[in-house]
């Protein structure tokens, strides 16, 4: 590579960290007063890019860019009154998704006003072309990106240090129970601090719409991005985003430009896992303060005679199932047996663990992929397929969960959907062995298994064996120094429990759980592509799991089966169903909320 | 013999000593009380035995046995028992649960956690969830998750704070009844001087991270600089 190559891809890197920055920033700022993760940033920023190409067809592209930034700052005041706003004393997991109910609202609503296709923006009038550097030609506009990066910096660094506003959210990050305790007026600095954050999204987006078409799927890899910078740059610090942004977006650039894109994702988790062993706060970021008066578990009863005699009426409908003349109840059933052991999976971590896993469809999708692979280019047999699955996915919970239980909180939900992420994408691009965006075709178990009865068997013996085994952890002595490390992980190594052992370890059980499920579902479907493992399947999880309560140790289960049940005949019946299962998470969140509070 | 050996122990942080240099014995059966106005090091030591904090230089010893490097749950492992400041319990387990989780902690199968229960004196409440106990009762099941693992050394960190003035006295007599009885080694930090007055048999006060006097309880109350620390005057 000449120095004139390495000269243009740090350009071109130092171009792409400007909009992740952009971003990161605002994710940062709204996090650091509010303590919330906002899922939907990246759907702001994906709003931003559609409303600015809608808008530089009326108004031209210079006037559509601050006006698509301004209503997205509107759009972010109207969500913090209506509806964050109710939520900032619930615990971060029912934060969490109601924000990612606003993930699937929002991709409805653009899906519903600028349709499928990917919207292609105009060039900026007056940086259409290209200058010389170096001897090659560079995008004059991508020189203004560059530019906007360290600006709107400069901007927010002047507006946070030089101003009364900008001190008052450096306090509530610091401390805010202290900050309100002097008088600060919480509601305003709420709803400036994710005006600001919105607007930053907004004008991210809206800058990127030359370099990049306005699509439905960028909000989700956007925010995965965006969490990856936040954790390594330290979250609710704007210099360590900014940091990072450049670091991940230079390193990017030149995994591109040296011919080796598909190392960018490899080269990302390398960083981000040399700065989490050496700096677990990230690099500019200092450990979370204490949050002072956080909920209580309650206990986790053992089952009540009622309860044994539901299950045990269930388990005999289930096996008389196949007798019933409607065979697509069959098909909906297996799904739910399926789901029910993903969710039973998750649940271990959430619920005993304390650790909401925001990426357990990797551990999905590992066991899937294994699975399938096995079946079809090492022709194993049904059954050593299924074990490969069960295999990949401890596998993969034990290498990431390696890394997930040295943090905790939101760092370690953030930390699970940016491993998620990598795996969702190492998926999609390696076409050679995992057929990319296609996926993998003709999956299908042994001549024994072919009938859909047969396998519906297999399944229903499976699942209910796994999700009994992982009930009755909960009440073996792992399963007490599980929920001791959660209840009190000072306590718990005071009495001698290694906590990140017993953490590592329920990952690693978790993840072989949902290996076993991913590799069922193969089987059951015939064929698996990226979504098997996506952003949307973890998310599926942990909506089943509150929707059953996760005090519960039953309620994952039945929550799994309700909500498959619900996905297949909105899926099948509503056009607009995401959106509709962004209401469902909505309305059970703050009723949930309610409930408890 | 000292059960627990403490040699020139020193911690920083940044600037600030918090430990310069402390050294001192604490013997088996014996109960010593660790005093010092607020920043005097106390915690910071309390922290640095259980392997919370790395200790900058010195060493520590349990029975001749090193602890400097040893993570918490190994050295409470190795027989330190540890009841924090603010009473940690698993809240959302009962009281029995929680003696059961300390019993498991290191694989004892022979004690029953009704023993240690009733030695605390909460066997009526023993399947209350703790989350619902008032702060005195857990204090005390935190002492019973911590004698059910029969430590040889066990460290109190100012055990009485935050309890009614009645109920620390029970608390402390408890404690010092079950140190004899099981011959352990006790070390509690207090800033209640009935308390270390009433029930340490040896006094050792900490000033700015040293040692500034030590020995029995009159001679501790007896002495100058000490005098000088806690009422300014010389």
């Amino acid at each position: 590579m000449t120095s004139s190559a390495v000269l243009l891809q740090l350009l071109n890197g130092l171009a792409g960290a400007s909009s992740l920055f952009l971003v990161a920033a605002g994710l940062s700022l709204i996090f650091g007063v509010s303590r919330i993760v906002n899922f939907a940033h990246g759907s702001l920023y994906m709003l931003g890019m559609y409303v600015a190409v809608w808008l530089s067809g009326r108004v031209g592209f210079w006037a559509a860019v601050p006006l698509a930034a301004l209503a997205v700052a509107v759009l972010g005041a109207c969500i913090e009154a209506s509806l964050l706003r109710r939520i900032y004393r619930a615990p971060e997991l029912l934060q969490l998704l109601a924000t990612f109910a606003l993930v699937l609202l929002a991709r409805d609503f653009a899906l519903w006003a600028w349709g499928p296709e990917d919207l292609l923006g105009p060039r900026a009038p007056g940086l259409a072309g290209a200058v010389e550097i170096a001897g090659q030609a560079f995008p004059q506009y991508d020189l203004l990106l560059i530019l906007a990066g360290p600006l709107v910096f400069a901007v927010l660094h002047f507006v946070l240090t030089r101003t009364r506003w900008g001190v008052l959210v450096r306090a509530a990050t610091q401390d805010r129970e202290m900050a309100s305790a002097l008088g600060v007026n919480q509601r305003w600095l709420f709803t400036g601090a994710f005006t600001l954050g919105a607007a930053l999204a907004g004008l991210g987006g809206a800058l990127a719409i030359p370099r990049e078409p306005a699509s439905l799927g960028i909000d989700l890899a956007l925010i995965s991005d965006a969490f990856v910078i936040v954790v390594v740059g330290g979250l609710g610090s704007i210099p360590g985003a900014f940091v990072a942004a450049l670091l991940i977006g230079v390193i990017k650039a030149f995994c591109i430009g040296l011919g080796y894109s598909k190392l960018t994702l490899v080269a990302e988790f390398v960083v981000m896992a040399i700065v989490l062993i050496l700096r677990p706060w990230g690099l500019l970021g200092r450990p979370q303060a204490e949050v002072r008066g956080t909920w209580t578990e309650v206990p986790i009863g053992r089952l009540s005679k009622r309860g044994a005699i539901a299950i045990a009426l269930l388990a005999l409908l289930l096996v008389v199932l196949p007798s019933l003349p409607d065979q697509y109840v069959l098909v909906l059933a297996t799904d739910m047996l399926v789901f029910a052991l993903f969710a039973a999976s998750l649940h271990l971590l959430m619920g005993p663990g304390g650790m909401a896993s925001f990426g357990h469809a990797a551990y999905f999708g590992l066991g899937a992929y294994a699975c399938a692979l096995a079946a079809l280019t090492l022709h194993w047999s049904t059954a050593a397929a299924l074990f490969t699955g069960w295999g990949a996915g401890a596998l993969g919970a034990a290498i990431f969960g390696w890394f997930c239980v040295r943090l905790s909180g939101v760092y370690l939900a953030m930390l699970t959907l940016a491993f998620a992420q990598i795996v969702w994408s190492t998926v999609f691009q390696w076409d050679a062995v995992t057929g990319g965006s296609n996926g993998l075709v003709g999956i299908w178990p042994e001549e024994w298994l072919a009938s859909r009865t047969a396998y519906y068997y297999v399944v229903l013996m499976v699942c209910s064996y796994a999700i009994f085994l992982l009930w009755r952890m909960a009440h073996t002595p792992f399963g007490y120094a599980l929920r001791a490390s959660r209840d009190s992980p000072l306590r718990a190594s005071a009495l001698g429990i290694n906590v990140r052992a017993k953490q590592w370890e329920s990952f690693i059980i978790a993840g072989s759980a949902a290996g076993v499920a991913g590799a069922l579902f193969a089987f059951s479907k015939g064929s698996i592509s990226p979504e098997t493992l996506s952003v949307q399947r973890s998310v599926d999880g942990l909506v089943m799991v509150l929707l059953g309560g996760a005090h519960t140790l039953t309620g994952p289960v039945w929550g799994a089966a309700a909500f498959t049940w619900l996905q297949d005949t909105m899926a099948r019946s509503v056009e607009y169903w995401r959106a509709g299962i962004g209401a469902v998470i909505l309305v059970l969140v703050f009723a949930r909320w309610r409930f408890s509070a | 013999m000292a059960i627990l050996s403490i040699r020139a122990l020193a911690k920083a942080y940044g600037g600030v000593k918090a430990l310069a240099g402390v050294s001192f014995d604490v013997a088996a059966g014996e109960i010593v009380a660790l005093i010092g106005p607020n920043g005097a090091g106390k915690t910071t030591l309390f922290n640095v035995l259980n392997g919370q904090l790395a200790a900058d230089s010195g060493e520590v010893l349990l029975e001749g046995t090193s602890l400097v490097g040893c993570a918490p749950h190994r050295v409470a492992r190795l027989g330190v028992g540890r009841t924090f400041q603010v009473a940690a319990t698993f809240g959302s387990m009962t009281a029995r649960e929680n003696v059961q989780v300390a019993l498991q902690a290191i694989h004892e199968r022979h004690y029953k956690a009704e023993t240690f229960l009733e030695r605390v004196g909460v066997t009526e409440r023993a399947d209350t969830p703790c989350a619902a106990f008032a702060y005195g009762e857990l204090k005390r099941v935190e002492l019973a998750m911590v004698l059910a693992q029969r430590p040889r050394l066990l460290l109190m960190d100012e055990p009485t704070a935050g309890m009614a003035p009645e109920e620390r006295g029970a608390l402390m007599t408890l404690a010092a009844e079950l140190a004899r009885s099981e011959n352990i080694a006790v070390l509690f930090s207090e800033h209640d001087m009935d308390v270390v007055f009433g029930f340490a048999q040896r006094v050792v006060a900490l000033h700015l991270g040293e040692v500034i006097a030590e020995g029995s309880p009159d001679e501790v109350r007896s002495n100058p600089r000490l005098r000088e620390v806690y009422l300014g005057d010389a």
